[in-house]
């Protein structure tokens, strides 16, 4: 039986060629799509170190002399004031757990700026993202400390102007150190080496954004200096668990009242939700293009599949009628069927797992871990696109086989 | 030999009507009788063609000129700008918008464009009617001569002027939407309106724009000296929260443009004391302007390469699909070739009967496809549409018609299709030409 089937498949080799060809092409590219989203799946589980829920940056504005409530000559200290005054306000308001300021510091943000933390002979890598904060700020996102520090115990910490914090794998890769060992010990800062800061806690990995990993996502907090508090610092605050509802329209509502300190004004409200789908819209976008793209070859699999495997069932009346007659069941001449597509399928694969290493080794699929092939992810990637193939291919198959399983032998073979 | 010869002067001769007409009749019947195989090819192939479309529509509106943005093909884009310490070799810069100086020294000062304007990067604004309605906007901060390179429709006044923007008066245009929900009417000219609580004139009402026209964007525009936005800067006064679009007189003038850019950068460096601004190949046209990102240099060969790669992935899986179909379409008609054969048939004429009945099939399933594709616009605007420029704003991703039925498009979907034909129909044409004829009779 086996064996009459290797010779039928060898004997249309022709049409099967067709088939093989599009298999092999298909399994290629929708590897390839596989593997996209493993690599994004796999990175956007990965745990963040920040909680963005509850959480919204109040914009701040100021009023210009175009203003009739505009107050004039105002010296950089009252600036600052008016501004720390609105902080104070917002972290007073029953419905806010907590409320800081930051520099460049609020997750899925595009501005960054940078930092080198040096310790004796260890240096950060070049893209160390440098958070300045008012202590507040880790409690507004939940930071937290290898240690089991709470966001609470760090925001303590950085009432001190000379501690700062930093994610626990500034040295992991290049000098395979985890910072937890370094704690309590003495730095150097953005390139000062005049005066030396306390690493007051090592930090739980804060990622730079869903889509990017943690081991590459470096980052260090510090203080705010007095002099930054200002309006172009980032306001963010976090709200009680079941304050969600209307909290916008509600701040929004009240900003005049109660939130307009000086001449500094609240202009905006947005929830860290929307900011994040806007920092992540491109990635998003990528996502949704690969998934329209594996769906249009899944597709094109299956119809490709129905439409041969229908045509044989024509051609092959006589002979499906004969083995009925001669005891095969529905169930045997299905499975015949099935069979011939999934060894066609076999086949095709032999070769895309060949090109797919060869794609991989040449680093033009997704990075992960800092690579692009890894051995559980390569198997992973490859066994996934091949059962989805081999899916449509038992629907593509199905159709024509029921058409095959219903043949009557009597009136089929009667031609003969 | 003769009969042969003959025969083919006789089919090629009436080619033009009878033949093709027999052809389209034959293969409208083949279609007919097998449904299912005709469904099944007509699908794929409609499938192909509609990705096909909504990735050319998608690029199309992002691209061809559209209300108001109806320069785009002789317009230089600045998106963003980098700065380093002078000579450094290392790829440590800062990068973003530049600031006025920089716009004004580097871009305005340009002779031979025909305007160049200065934008903010844009923002929300807080606009209210004094003890009357309040609502958040999209806002721009710009020149008298953005309404010069961009062409709005106004329904009521005028744009602000040169004066008006030089000392920063506190005029605004604001869209027929805003006016209509703060008074009820878009007779607005003359009201005044509070824009973060200061007070502002409106001078002029225009149509909607949709945020698909990334440039020129807003629900209110204001001269950028009315605010302090222009103060806002840093690293030597170089970096900012402006942008700049360079209206040419023609295409050609893009080089030359470039070129004094150029001088113009050098100038401006000449006065740093340390540091050096640098463009990373901008001014963009606009095909580099949508695939550029900040701070990094442009992959547009990249991009040319990547939709090259998708669009030939999406014909060649459909077309060898097609192609095993019309393969075994043609055995079943084996003898229906060897007779046509035996009777003189040339090998040029099979060739040309495959590719017609071919033809029908792709053409049916374009036309499907196309519809498809208008469908996914609509339904999916969203994610065709919005990118992390745009989500945050208010306004709407609207299509206008003129965008979607152009005659290009129309033209592209044609040579896709034909692309297609050709793809799927050459194999079996081939075959059929080539088949024996005692073969094909015998059915072998």
């Amino acid at each position: 039986m086996n064996k009459k089937l290797f010779t039928q498949i060898k004997n249309e080799w022709r049409s099967n060629l067709w088939l093989v060809t599009e298999l092999l092409l298909v399994s290629v590219v929708l590897w390839y799509i596989v593997d996209y989203m493993y690599v994004q799946t796999s990175i956007y589980n990965e745990p963040r170190g920040f909680d963005i829920s509850h959480c919204y940056l109040v914009q701040m504005g100021r009023l210009t002399d175009k203003s009739p409530d505009f107050i004039p000559n105002q010296t950089d200290e009252e600036k600052r004031q008016d501004v720390k005054e609105l902080l104070s306000r917002l972290q007073h308001r029953p419905d806010i757990e907590a409320a800081g300021l930051g520099q460049n510091s609020y997750p899925y943000n595009g501005s960054n700026s940078g930092a080198s933390v040096v310790y004796d002979t260890l240096r950060s890598p070049g893209w160390t993202i440098r958070r300045l904060v008012s202590p507040d700020f880790v409690r507004v996102f939940r930071y937290r400390g290898t240690r089991g520090e709470t966001p609470e115990q760090l925001a303590e910490m950085l009432k001190h102007p000379k501690n700062f914090l930093a994610s626990d794998n500034l040295y992991k890769r290049r000098y395979g150190c985890d910072l937890t060992s370094l704690v309590d010990k003495q730095f150097y800062l953005f390139g000062d080496t005049t005066s030396t800061y306390n690493l007051a806690a090592s930090l739980q990995i804060v990622r730079y954004g869903d889509y990017f990993e943690a081991w590459n996502s470096y980052c260090m907090v510090a203080p705010m200096p007095e002099g930054w508090y200002d309006l172009g610092a980032e306001l963010c605050v976090r709200v009680k668990e079941d304050q969600d509802r209307d909290f916008i329209a509600r701040l929004k509502a009240d900003s005049e009242k109660l939130y307009r300190v000086g001449n500094v004004f609240i202009a905006d409200v947005r929830s860290f939700t929307d900011i994040r789908r806007n920092f992540q819209q491109s990635q998003t976008n990528a996502w949704n293009s690969y998934l329209f793209g594996m769906g249009f070859l899944l597709l094109n699999i299956f119809l490709g599949l129905l439409g041969t495997f229908w045509f044989r069932t024509q051609q092959r009346r006589g002979e499906i009628a004969l083995m009925k007659s001669l005891g095969g069941t529905d169930h045997s001449i299905f499975v015949r069927q099935l069979a011939e597509g999934l060894i066609l399928l076999a086949v095709a694969t032999i070769p895309a797992i060949f090109i797919d290493w060869n794609l991989a080794n040449a680093e033009l699929n997704a990075w992960m871990d800092g690579s692009t092939f890894g051995w559980i992810r390569f198997v992973n990637t490859v066994l996934i696109s091949f059962v989805l193939i081999a899916l449509m291919i038992v629907v593509g198959i199905w159709i024509p086989a029921r058409k095959a399983m219903k043949v009557q032998p009597a009136e089929a073979l009667h031609d003969e | 030999m003769m009969n042969d010869f003959f025969f083919g002067i006789k089919e090629f001769g009436s080619m033009n009507t009878n033949m093709i007409k027999l052809y389209f009749k034959q293969a409208f019947y083949q279609l007919r009788e097998n449904r299912l195989i005709s469904l099944v090819s007509i699908i794929g192939t409609a499938l192909a063609i509609c990705m096909i479309m909504v990735i050319v529509l998608v690029l199309e509106v992002r691209i061809t000129d559209c209300v108001p943005e109806v320069n785009r093909s002789r317009s230089l884009y600045m998106k963003a700008m980098s700065i380093h310490q002078k000579g450094d070799t290392s790829d440590r810069s800062s990068n973003g918008c530049m600031s006025l100086t920089v716009a004004k020294e580097c871009f305005k000062a340009l002779t031979v464009p025909e305007a160049v304007t200065i934008v903010s990067t844009g923002g929300r604004m807080r606009i209210s009617v004094p003890a009357g309605k309040m609502m958040t906007v999209d806002n721009l901060e710009t020149d008298d001569t953005f309404w010069k390179v961009f062409s709005f429709d106004f329904i009521a006044g005028k744009p602000f002027t040169a004066a008006d923007s030089e000392s920063g008066l506190p005029k605004v245009v604001i869209s027929a939407s805003v006016a209509r929900n703060l008074f009820g009417t878009v007779e607005a000219v003359g009201r005044t309106v509070q824009l973060n609580l200061a007070d502002y004139t409106v001078v002029g009402v225009v149509k909607d724009v949709s945020k698909l026209a990334v440039s020129s964007y807003a629900q209110i525009w204001i001269p950028f000296h009315s605010t302090e936005i222009a103060g806002k800067c840093w690293y030597d006064n170089a970096m900012g929260t402006f942008r700049v679009v360079i209206l040419a007189h023609s295409e050609k003038d893009f080089p030359a443009i470039r070129e004094e850019a150029e001088r113009l950068r050098q100038k401006f460096n000449d006065g740093l004391q340390d540091s050096e601004i640098f463009y990373r190949g901008q001014p963009d046209d606009r095909f580099s302007f949508i695939f550029r990102h900040w701070g990094r240099e442009l992959q547009a060969k990249e991009a040319y390469l990547h939709y090259l790669l998708v669009i030939v992935i999406l014909l060649l899986v459909p077309a060898i699909n097609l192609s095993s179909m019309t393969l075994s379409r043609m055995r079943k008609r084996m003898s229906e070739i060897g007779v046509r054969k035996a009777f003189g048939a040339t090998a040029n004429v099979l060739l040309r009967q495959v590719f017609y009945e071919n033809l029908l099939l792709t053409l049916i399933a374009g036309a499907v496809g196309m519809l498809f594709s208008y469908a996914c616009t609509f339904l999916l605007n969203d994610f065709l549409f919005s990118n992390s420029e745009n989500r945050t704003q208010i306004g709407e991703t609207s299509l206008s018609a003129d965008m979607l039925f152009s005659p290009w498009i129309f033209l592209a979907a044609f040579i896709f299709c034909l692309l297609l034909n050709l793809l799927s129909a050459c194999i079996p044409a081939w075959r059929a030409s080539r088949m024996n004829i005692t073969d094909a009779l015998n059915q072998r």
